[in-house]
């Protein structure tokens, strides 16, 4: 009846995320941040060191660093202890009586609220039911919504869904929020790119770039960190066997450039196992 | 008029396998390609013939000469793909295609005669299926991608109306230049030297069976894939640990066997590549090689920690993966010492590939990689999706429980090893015993 015991998983790259319908652009004028029932209690689920768990937190942090430097509100979900049947509703019969202990009921240290910030009670799946949050976004002239925090397909979704029918933008944080699994992380971020708002990655807001694995540049600096071999001294027309990189590590690159659509295999990159054989080989298949 | 030219060592080596066990077929290995719509049988015979004819390595009879010497003797005499009708699509791909193969798998080629494939281009009234039935001493699992992708090429460009693609295959008489290098043999010395030295230091080899069995008793397979919520934090683990997904699931196998003998020292049979030359890597042949791969791991390590020295080991054993296994075994035996020098044998599998033909979509299924004496896990990494991993175990040694046994012990060692990468290796094992894995 409960919430299941959970497990990491690897945050999806940028290669990996849906594609949008709407081309919103976040705006730090019309923005708020919403950072999802990241409460004891429920990232307890995950056991105590989780990475995925620590992974979010620090990208959260760094969300939140950069909401304070552009002035952007910050708001807080945290779901009440002991909530009376009638208050629970219809949640007591999915998920059992929920939250009991008061000690499970305060956000997580590492992102406890400062004075800033504005910290609303939950009551269901979307954070704007049975609370002003809509009142209070219209109150600071936001109409813009950064979603963070856990759990992805649940309440993180669902307040997606609510914020889009009330003409409110939500922006989904792929790489700051959590799931119970990849599956539901993914379907989420899915189902949000589809048919109610805007998935985005932490470098598109804090304007880092991601590698570009396709070219030369981009390539060699994500080779050069699985060879044993100094900047100064690789040859881009040498072989890449020789350097060291081995067949598995090869199909990690396959399986990242098949993210970004371009198909290729063992075989044929053994075969020309150079740097520079290899750009040209991804130049053609883009073109393809 | 052709000449017939010497073996490589690897090709060498199978030669007297397969002549010494008087047994070829144990050395057979078979293919389903499943297409995914209808294809041309035209096209198909054409590209064949013409990937056949560009490699010396394929179009070849392995002759014996009078002394009993074997010698590669080119013959371009081109493989028909013999097709046949089928009524109704098989349900069960792999089922039909298994039975389909079993009586060409149980039937050795005659190495003096003929090529060492055979075609079957299996047609039935939605999709098309070619079969390939194969002797080891011509292809090895990369040789086996290298010989589909090239057809697959060809293919793709007469459906195009384009030319024939220019293979360039390198030659058995480059690769025995190669492998005749001052640099290459040199190279062969001293992985001889250090594969002696490693065995030397390692006191037992365990694998998952007590008993012994002759190479010649029939193998059985157990395939499983990984669940995928399992294998995204398997690869979530590798991500933290800097590794690999198959060094974890090398952890794996190891924590594994630590349960099972509590023993922290660990040697794995891997099966290496063996091709480091670009010339290697463009020739269709048989260059693999098994050798082992001694783990000295200790009660306290963590997951990181096991991943680095395995990743340490492997990087070491590329260095020495010229040197075939009959050899070290020879030297093993005029030394007097232990013939026991591989576990459980380890093939990771990164070849996988499912190409189009002209559009149509396709399906690689492996009938059978050979045969064991002892127990083999085939690898099969597939970009993002869970790894396959096929158990093929000789039943003199392992009942189809205890094949199940080592499964579900592996697959419970990852998945506890990668949910809680902290857990030192005395911890795992720990937790396989009590649940009685």
């Amino acid at each position: 009846m409960s919430i299941p015991k959970l497990n990491h998983y690897p945050l999806p790259r940028d290669a990996e995320l849906p594609q949008n319908r709407v081309d919103w652009e976040l705006d730090p004028t019309r923005a708020a941040l919403l950072i999802h029932d990241v409460q004891h209690y429920f990232v307890g689920f995950y056991g105590e060191d989780n990475p995925l768990i620590e992974t979010m937190i620090q990208n959260i942090q760094a969300l939140k660093a950069y909401c304070y430097e552009h002035n952007i509100p910050v708001y807080y979900t945290a779901q009440p202890i002991k909530q009376g049947k009638h208050e629970r509703g219809l949640l007591s019969d999915m998920w059992g009586p929920g939250l009991q202990d008061p000690t499970q009921q305060p956000i997580v240290d590492a992102l406890a609220p400062t004075e800033k910030d504005v910290v609303l009670t939950k009551w269901r799946y979307s954070a704007f039911q049975k609370c002003d949050f809509e009142q209070q976004l219209r109150d600071q002239q936001r109409d813009q919504l950064l979603i963070v925090g856990i759990y992805g397909h649940i309440g993180v979704m669902t307040t997606a869904v609510d914020a889009f029918m009330r003409d409110i933008e939500p922006f989904l944080v792929a790489d700051a929020i959590a799931d119970f699994s990849k599956e539901e992380h993914m379907m989420a971020l899915n189902f949000v790119a589809k048919r109610c708002g805007k998935v985005i990655a932490m470098s598109e807001i804090l304007g880092t770039q991601s590698q570009d694995l396709t070219s030369l540049e981009g390539l060699k600096a994500h080779i050069l960190t699985l060879i044993d071999c100094e900047e100064d001294e690789f040859d881009e027309h040498e072989s890449l066997i020789d350097y060291g990189l081995d067949s598995v590590q090869v199909m990690n690159l396959i399986s990242l450039w098949q993210q970004q659509g371009i198909e290729t295999n063992f075989i044929e990159l053994a075969q020309i196992p150079t740097l520079a054989a290899w750009v040209e080989l991804l130049e053609e298949r883009k073109e393809d | 008029m052709t000449h017939p030219l010497s073996l490589t060592d690897s090709q060498h080596a199978m030669w007297l396998l397969d002549t010494i066990s008087g047994r070829g077929e144990l050395f057979n290995v078979a293919e389903c390609l499943e297409f995914k719509g209808k294809i041309s049988a035209n096209w198909l015979q054409q590209s064949l013939h013409h990937v056949w004819q560009a490699s010396d390595t394929l179009a070849c009879r392995f002759i014996r000469s009078d002394d009993y010497t074997p010698k590669l003797l080119p013959d371009d005499t081109v493989p028909e793909i013999i097709s046949q009708e089928l009524e109704h699509d098989p349900e069960d791909v792999l089922a039909f295609a298994q039975n389909f193969a079993k009586p060409y798998l149980a039937k050795p080629f005659d190495l003096n005669q003929e090529a060492l494939m055979k075609l079957f281009l299996l047609r039935a009234p939605e999709q098309d299926y070619l079969v390939i039935v194969a002797h080891h001493l011509l292809l090895d699992g990369y040789g086996f991608g290298l010989f589909s992708q090239s057809l697959n090429r060809c293919y793709n460009a007469l459906s195009k109306g384009k030319p024939l693609p220019k293979l360039r295959f390198t030659q058995q008489q480059q690769l025995l230049e190669l492998h005749n290098s001052d640099a290459y043999l040199a190279q062969q010395k001293q992985a001889k030297e250090t594969l002696n030295q490693w065995l030397d230091a390692v006191p037992a080899v365990n694998t998952f069976s007590d008993s012994k069995a002759d190479v010649a008793e029939p193998n059985t397979r157990l395939t499983s894939t990984f669940e995928q919520s399992d294998w995204h934090t398997i690869q979530s683990a590798a991500q933290i640990a800097d590794t690999t997904s198959s060094e974890i699931l090398l952890a794996a196998i190891a924590a594994s066997l630590v349960a099972q003998h509590q023993n922290y020292h660990v040697t794995l049979g891997m099966v290496m590549m063996n091709r480091q030359a670009i010339p290697e890597l463009s020739c269709p042949c048989v260059q693999s090689n098994v050798l082992p791969l001694p783990l000295n791991l200790n009660e306290n390590i963590d997951l990181s920690a096991a991943a680095a020295l395995i990743n340490h080991q492997i990087r070491a054993l590329k260095k020495v993966q010229s040197y075939r296994v009959e050899s070290l075994k020879r030297d093993r035996q005029k030394q007097g010492k232990s013939l026991s020098i591989l576990g459980p044998t380890v093939n990771l599998l990164p070849f996988a590939s499912a190409p189009k033909y002209a559009g149509v979509a396709t399906n690689s299924h492996i009938l059978s990689a050979g045969t064991t004496d002892d127990i083999m896990l085939q690898i099969h990494l597939l970009a993002d999706k869970p790894a396959t991993v096929d158990f093929d175990s000789n039943i003199a040694r392992y009942t189809a429980a205890d094949t199940l046994m080592i499964q579900a012990r592996i697959f419970a060692a990852a998945e506890i090893w990668a949910t809680q990468p902290k857990l030192t290796l005395s911890q795992v094992a720990d937790l396989l015993r009590k649940k009685d894995l």
